[in-house]
């Protein structure tokens, strides 16, 4: 899974990364009126999160490697090109 | 007799806008123009401006149709080598023309589009002889949308719209709820547009947003969809990441050293092809897999090799994007090795929401633009869209779907009476959305998701295609939908949000696979092992997909070929 780790002593609160969140990753905690990476599962890794931090207090790292439907189902072929 | 006492505020406006992207906003900021007195309102299921799933995540391209190309030139070229006479071919001139229109237009909104020097020329890549490609800066959405807010357009953020709602056979408003607190939402229009994307099934990573919530919505409404067959578009993509290699087609080596190009491309391509996806997933069937690219090659006989492009005018955010990507990739998660593996990477590209040249739906009251209708439009023919193999179309047809939408959208707008809601059905609806909530446990949606990518990604279904496999992968789709009942959003909004994007893509399956067993033959990117030959004198013909009262209904139209230009 991907990783939005966010420095709470950074942020200034602006909620820019909230707003350019596409996929709903980013909640705004009103308590403390910081972001916080809620559904890291539907992060999209477009960065657009931290390339709008001002004061770069926010940072994807994308997860290795991503969960992908595999191409080549082996039940569907006779052979099996990857030997393991 | 339905509960009406909960609900909550009807919001009114002349105009709604389903979806808050690029095309959303130029058609948001265009009606303004045209009458800066009807109420405008933009209703967002993320933030307007960031959303939708490519126009600032792309690399910035755009294609015009400029003054020095031929227009027949290049609708005829399409027909022969992209769309395969599947096209509507007024609507493709259509589009080519307007295009030279909006790129002056989106320039008066203050987006930069790259031109020579001097000025003057729109660049463009000089190896596309038919038409250009232009640079666009990643900002474009902020500019369009700053302009939205100055003109007095309204915008509604965080709510997911779920469905349509009717009154006689026209549509007069949408229903949907806020996904952070929940807040039901119903909104009432004169005139409504669906701006809110393809269906991309989440399955490449940075396409994940387009979730296929309007064609959904608009197909359980009763809007005919068109050309479904075609959501299958496919790149090349390094096995790990799935980081797509744009223009890999002509640097792909099987196990035994062989270079792919040379069996299965031409030798030259305006976009990837099928040849190559059905190729490589030969290769593997046959033992000679893995699939290995060498990058060193990549820009030979390759206008579109990745980066070639991106770099060569100064765009701040396009290039602060695209670093950003690569170094994270360099650094977390790219295969090192020399000559990595690749994999045929799915991407989708469901669009298929039927429309006219104005961009009325057949329901009145509907309109559809960007993502949501390239293919049902009839524009691109026999190939998935966006792009729809042009590089920069999608943005393109996003701005001139807008554009060619607004003259009718504004007349209706300014001229018919104030609908009225059939507050049955909103009671009705809103119980059907947060249905699910009432279930305390059941199946994990994610789950389902991932079920679902499995059925509509791998070659053998997408590319490949037999009666036997398509009835194999929508037996999957429907198990998935028969499990919907019993999934359970954990008391949580996102997660009644996901259940919802679930059961609309797992719809959108089943339209596309339904029109792919209808068409019995082989055209552009709908190949059938059973019928591999094209078959003009049968299918001519597009294959219509709507819903008769809840059953889904197919039929075909003949294609008008003889009001056409140009014949097969």
């Amino acid at each position: 899974m991907h990783t939005i780790k966010i420095d709470l002593e950074k942020c200034i609160g602006c909620k820019k990364c909230y707003q350019a969140c596409h996929v709903d990753v980013i909640r705004w905690d009103e308590k403390s009126k910081k972001p916080y990476p809620k559904y890291p599962e539907e992060c999209a890794t477009c960065n657009w999160c931290e390339l709008s931090c001002s004061v770069k207090a926010i940072q994807v790292i994308p997860g290795n490697p991503v969960p992908f439907p595999e191409p080549y189902p082996k039940h569907a072929y006779l052979k099996s090109y990857r030997k393991e | 007799m339905s509960n009406t006492e909960n609900i909550d505020e009807i919001v009114t406006a002349d105009v709604l806008i389903i979806g808050g992207g690029f095309a959303g906003l130029v058609a948001a900021n265009k009606i303004k123009e045209l009458n800066s007195n009807l109420d405008v309102l933009i209703v967002e299921k993320a933030t307007t401006g960031h959303s939708g799933a490519k126009a600032n995540k792309g690399a910035g391209v755009l294609w015009v149709l400029s003054e020095d190309d031929d227009a027949d030139k290049f609708v005829k070229y399409h027909l022969d080598n992209i769309g395969h006479y599947l096209n509507d071919q007024e609507m493709l001139e259509k589009f080519a023309y307007t295009s030279r229109d909006v790129v002056q237009h989106l320039e008066k909104w203050g987006i930069q589009i790259m031109r020579e020097d001097d000025g003057g020329k729109l660049a463009r890549i000089a190896e596309f002889p038919l038409w250009s490609l232009c640079g666009v800066d990643l900002d474009m959405m902020d500019k369009l949308r700053k302009a939205a807010l100055k003109q007095g357009v309204k915008m509604v953020n965080k709510t997911q719209v779920v469905e349509l709602l009717t009154k006689d056979g026209a549509v007069v408003g949408a229903v949907g709820f806020d996904i952070t607190d929940g807040s039901f939402r119903v909104f009432k229009a004169k005139s409504i547009i669906m701006a809110n994307g393809s269906c991309d099934w989440m399955v490449t990573n940075m396409w994940s947003s387009a979730r296929g919530d309007g064609i959904a919505a608009a197909y359980r409404a009763g809007a005919e969809m068109r050309n479904a067959e075609y959501s299958n578009f496919y790149n090349i993509g390094l096995r790990g990441n799935h980081s797509c290699q744009v223009g890999a087609q002509y640097a792909l080596y099987n196990k035994d050293g062989e270079y792919l190009a040379a069996k299965y491309c031409k030798d030259w391509e305006p976009d990837i092809d099928i040849g190559i996806i059905l190729g490589m997933e030969k290769e593997v069937m046959e033992g000679k897999g893995p699939i290995v690219f060498d990058e060193t090659e990549l820009f030979v006989q390759n206008p579109l090799a990745a980066g070639g492009f991106l770099f060569r005018w100064n765009r701040p955010y396009a290039s602060k994007f695209w670093l950003t990507l690569f170094a994270k990739e360099e650094k977390y998660t790219a295969d090192h090795s020399w000559r990595p593996e690749v994999v045929p990477n799915f991407l989708g590209e469901c669009s298929p929401i039927k429309v006219n040249h104005d961009m009325k739906t057949t329901l009145p009251g509907l309109w559809a633009v960007g993502d949501t209708c390239y293919g049902g439009s009839a524009m691109a023919g026999a190939v998935p869209a966006p792009p729809g193999r042009m590089r920069g179309s999608g943005l393109m047809y996003a701005a001139v779907s807008s554009y060619l939408s607004c003259g009718s959208v504004v007349e209706n707008a300014a001229n018919a009476a104030e609908p009225e809601l059939d507050m049955e059905q909103v009671a009705k609806l809103k119980g059907e959305i947060y249905g699910p909530m009432n279930r305390e446990k059941g199946k994990n949606i994610r789950e389902y998701i991932f079920k679902l990518k499995e059925a509509v990604a791998p070659p053998r279904y997408a590319a490949r295609k037999n009666q036997d496999r398509i009835e194999e992968a929508m037996e999957m789709v429907k198990e998935i939908q028969n499990q919907l009942p019993a999934m359970c959003p954990e008391n949580d909004w996102h997660m009644l949000g996901l259940y919802h994007d679930l059961s609309n893509m797992a719809l959108c399956a089943e339209i596309y696979y339904t029109a792919a067993l209808e068409r019995k033959e082989s055209r552009g990117w709908h190949y059938r092992e059973d019928y591999p030959e094209r078959d003009d004198d049968n299918w001519l013909k597009w294959i219509i997909i709507k819903s008769n009262n809840g059953k889904m209904v197919t039929s075909t139209e003949d294609i008008p070929m003889g009001s056409y230009k140009f014949k097969p």
